[in-house]
């Protein structure tokens, strides 16, 4: 592989960065600023910033979501390649049973989250 | 500047993944940690599975790695319930500390 | 055999559907996923509070309809792979989802009253064993190492959760754990193993991984890819010792069997273990047949390796077995020894393709330690309330004449475990030894001799622990009152085990039979197998495996 093959990536690069470079100046120059204490910590989603990292407890209701999360993305690594597939397994006649495989596969998924709902899996209180 | 990475680098680098995720396992003694190493070799793993099959020009490795993908999220689902669990009852994930069971 | 060569030719044999006859290949998982499924919407509508039990026996009945399908089944088996070469729709294979099917059924049928004195009366469960044998039934039946490996943890995963299971006690909770990091574990290394055969032979189907390692070894000698086989190979052996607890890899058996919810360890000790020595059988046999590989006899093969577990297993497994004073974990120890006594039949039946038939003995042996083990643990289940469950041999103290029935199945499954006649325990150790003193007389090898020699002793050694579950049983007085589970369930089902041990013991001839049939209905096999299977079922139907034809792969 040549370097050349690389200057797509080398350019977005540059755009990306510079992108970022001229936002950042033009806003230290024309912004308002109207500084507070609150605004000059770390962002850090609202937690506070500075402390004991072991001490900081999280609710298990996260644990629920993410773990929800994590079993339900993970149908598009299946549905996706069939997505692609769809046409030509339609295209020799087959649409309709390549259709119904996935189609069982979903409804199985769908009867998972059903039973997670019923449950209580996706109530936060 | 005609250098490329072949499949032996894509091998020993997933071999080198899958080592320290091993040593990991084997020396960690904290759950969560022992948990990511597995994931860390499942992903290894993976790894290997994609070099071979883009090697091959054979489109078998790529489905094997998403099924390990799926099996990988359910152990995860599984290990944190089952860590959880653990905690409840220790206040601790210590696997060290896990020995009410041998007498 | 022919769609199996087009999907690897031609991909978009993949995206047309399987001919009708195939589909009969799902049946038997296809009615315990459809039970489950149903299972999952009456649960939604259960109304809080009032007994689960009827869920039980709906997947008891479920299961059962799916044991049941397959002596329907049975002789419309097809001696090709199906589904593209990813499952095999064999007697082998119907044999054992059978198997599967009865174990979980008669585990269910211990749990409720185990469950409900847990403060644990919840469907899932139920519905976990039911998935755990839909993961069984796909995995004695993968053609594919990918189908094997999803199977494997379809089987595996709810498991580990079952292990668990007992909210409120930590002694659950860290089997679960133990059990979870060192499945996992295994799991990964096996699939590292897998990982490295798709990379030497380029393929995932089992027949075709064992084409290619042929001409691998034929095309150049020793080479590297030919090494990258061979350590895929212990990979995945490691993989499958793990989940039939043979010695270095059986650790987690003693503290997860005690642990876990007694109901759940039968299951455990019984199908997990089956199944798993059924994929083992049927991927070392298809996959790894290769000479060099298999290793004849102390050329370092798999059988060489396979042959030293053995060893070690029936050894630790019975010692450690003596010094226990807890039950459930003197079983657990006695699992590892089973394990090694099946390893014997194992290592002799397949140390050369000419000794293949011999492998319905093990068939036989998993069923009748099946059986054995599930009335063992399902007396342990009727004594199981929460909070004064026997755990030693002390708590068992005159439980014998007390519950004369409870008594006289522990007694029939202990004789039966230390193979003393007429249980079937007896028979199928009788089988195992004698197969592998034939091959021993045909081969020479006196190392076959030795392994019965060490087994015959070491089951000796096994007697003693054994009946002093009796002794103390009928001979020693109580120390503490008892109040067993009182319900049906388990009294059923250890019932039923012990009549089926004692019918085994004594009435051999069919289930015997049935070991041959699924023995001899073993599809995949490589030609050196094949012709042996030929021998023995001179009836070659008209749909017969055609000649294989060797992939001419690239190699490394």
């Amino acid at each position: 592989m040549e370097i050349a093959d690389y200057l797509p990536l080398i350019l977005l690069s540059v755009m990306a960065f510079s992108t970022v470079a001229v936002i950042i100046v033009l806003a230290t120059f024309f912004g308002p600023k109207n500084p507070t204490k609150e605004k000059l910590i770390p962002y850090e989603s609202g937690s506070d910033p500075v402390g004991e990292v072991r001490g900081v407890r999280f609710s298990v209701k996260f644990y629920m979501v993410a773990i929800s999360f994590i079993l339900f993305d993970l149908e598009t690594i299946f549905v996706i390649p069939w997505a692609m597939s769809w046409r030509q397994s339609a295209s020799l006649g087959f649409g309709f049973y390549s259709f119904a495989v996935m189609a069982i596969f979903l409804a199985i998924l769908t009867i998972g989250l059903v039973y997670e709902w019923s449950q209580g899996g996706l109530e936060w209180d | 500047m005609s250098w490329e990475p072949t499949l032996i680098h894509y091998l020993l680098l997933s071999a080198a993944i899958f080592s320290i995720g091993l040593v990991g396992v084997l020396v960690r003694r904290n759950a969560i940690i022992l948990f990511m190493s597995i994931e860390l070799m499942l992903n290894s793993v993976n790894l290997t599975f994609i070099a071979f099959s883009k090697y091959r020009f054979d489109m078998d490795g790529h489905i094997f790695a998403f099924f390990v993908m799926a099996v990988a999220a359910a152990e995860a689902a599984v290990a944190l319930a089952i860590v959880l669990h653990v905690f409840r009852h220790k206040r601790s994930v210590n696997v060290d500390e896990a020995q009410q069971l041998r007498y | 055999m022919l769609n199996m060569q087009l999907s690897q030719m031609n991909n978009l044999a993949m995206l047309t559907p399987p001919s009708a006859i195939e589909l009969n290949a799902l049946i038997p998982g296809a009615i315990v996923t459809l039970v489950a499924i149903l299972f999952i919407l009456i649960d939604v509508f259960h109304r809080k509070g009032t007994p689960r039990d009827y869920l039980a026996y709906f997947s008891v009945v479920g299961l059962g309809v799916a044991a049941a399908s397959t002596y329907f089944l049975w002789d419309d088996v097809l001696a090709r792979p199906v589904f593209f070469g990813m499952l095999y729709f064999d007697r082998f294979a119907l044999f054992f989802a059978a198997l599967a099917s009865v174990a979980g059924g008669l585990a269910i049928l211990c749990s409720p009253a185990f469950l409900r004195s847990h403060r644990m009366d919840r469907g899932e469960y139920y519905l976990l064993v039911l998935l755990s044998v839909v993961g069984m039934i796909f995995m004695v039946a993968a053609a594919d190492l990918l189908t094997l490996f999803v199977a494997f943890e379809v089987m595996s995963i709810p498991i580990y959760v079952l292990a668990g299971f007992l909210r409120d006690d930590g002694r659950s909770a860290e089997a679960a754990m133990k059990y979870f990091v060192l499945g996992a574990f295994s799991a990964t290394i096996m699939l590292y193993g897998i990982a490295l055969i798709y990379g030497a032979t380029g393929t995932t189907n089992l027949e075709f991984i064992g084409h290619n390692l042929a001409y691998l070894q034929v095309a150049e000698g020793v080479h590297a890819g030919y090494w990258m086989a061979l350590v895929g190979v212990v990979l995945i052996l490691s993989g499958f010792a793990f989940k039939i607890a043979a010695v270095p890899f059986h650790i987690w058996a003693p503290d997860v069997y005690t642990g876990s919810p007694t109901p759940i360890v039968g299951f455990m000790a019984s199908a997990v273990k089956a199944i798993a020595f059924a994929a083992m059988l049927r991927v070392m046999v298809v996959a790894f047949s290769f000479e060099s590989l298999r290793g004849g006899f102390f050329g370092y093969g798999w059988i060489d390796v396979l042959f030293v577990l053995a060893g070690a297993s029936m050894v630790l497994g019975n010692l450690v077995a003596i010094t226990q004073n807890n039950v459930k974990r003197m079983l657990a120890y006695s699992s590892v020894a089973h394990a090694g006594y099946i390893l014997v039949g194992f290592v002799a039946a397949n140390s050369h393709p000419s000794f293949f038939l011999h492998n319905d003995a093990i068939l036989f042996y998993l069923v009748a330690y099946t059986f054995g083990v599930i009335g063992a643990f399902g007396v342990l289940a009727y004594f199981g309330r929460r909070g004064e469950a026997v755990e030693t041999y002390e708590d068992l103290g005159n439980l014998g004449f007390k519950y004369p029935v409870m008594g006289l199945v522990m007694g029939i499954c202990m004789f039966s475990a230390a193979g003393i006649p007429p249980t079937a325990g007896f028979l199928a150790k009788l089988y195992i030894f004698s197969s592998a003193v034939d091959a021993s007389i045909q081969t020479g090898e006196f190392a076959f001799i030795g392994l019965v020699i060490l087994g015959v002793l070491t089951s000796v050694a096994g007697v003693y622990y054994y009946l002093k579950v009796l002794v103390y049983m009928y001979m020693k007085p109580a120390l503490r009152e008892f109040r067993p589970l009182d319900h049906i369930g388990p009294k059923v089902a250890v019932v039923a085990c012990a009549v089926l041990t004692l019918y085994l013991g004594i009435f051999p001839g069919r289930a015997l039979e049935l070991s041959r049939e699924a023995i001899v209905d073993f599809v995949g096999a490589p030609a050196a197998v094949q012709s042996v299977i030929d021998q023995a079922n001179p009836i070659v139907p008209d749909f017969a495996v055609e000649p294989a034809v060797v992939a001419a792969e690239p190699v490394l």
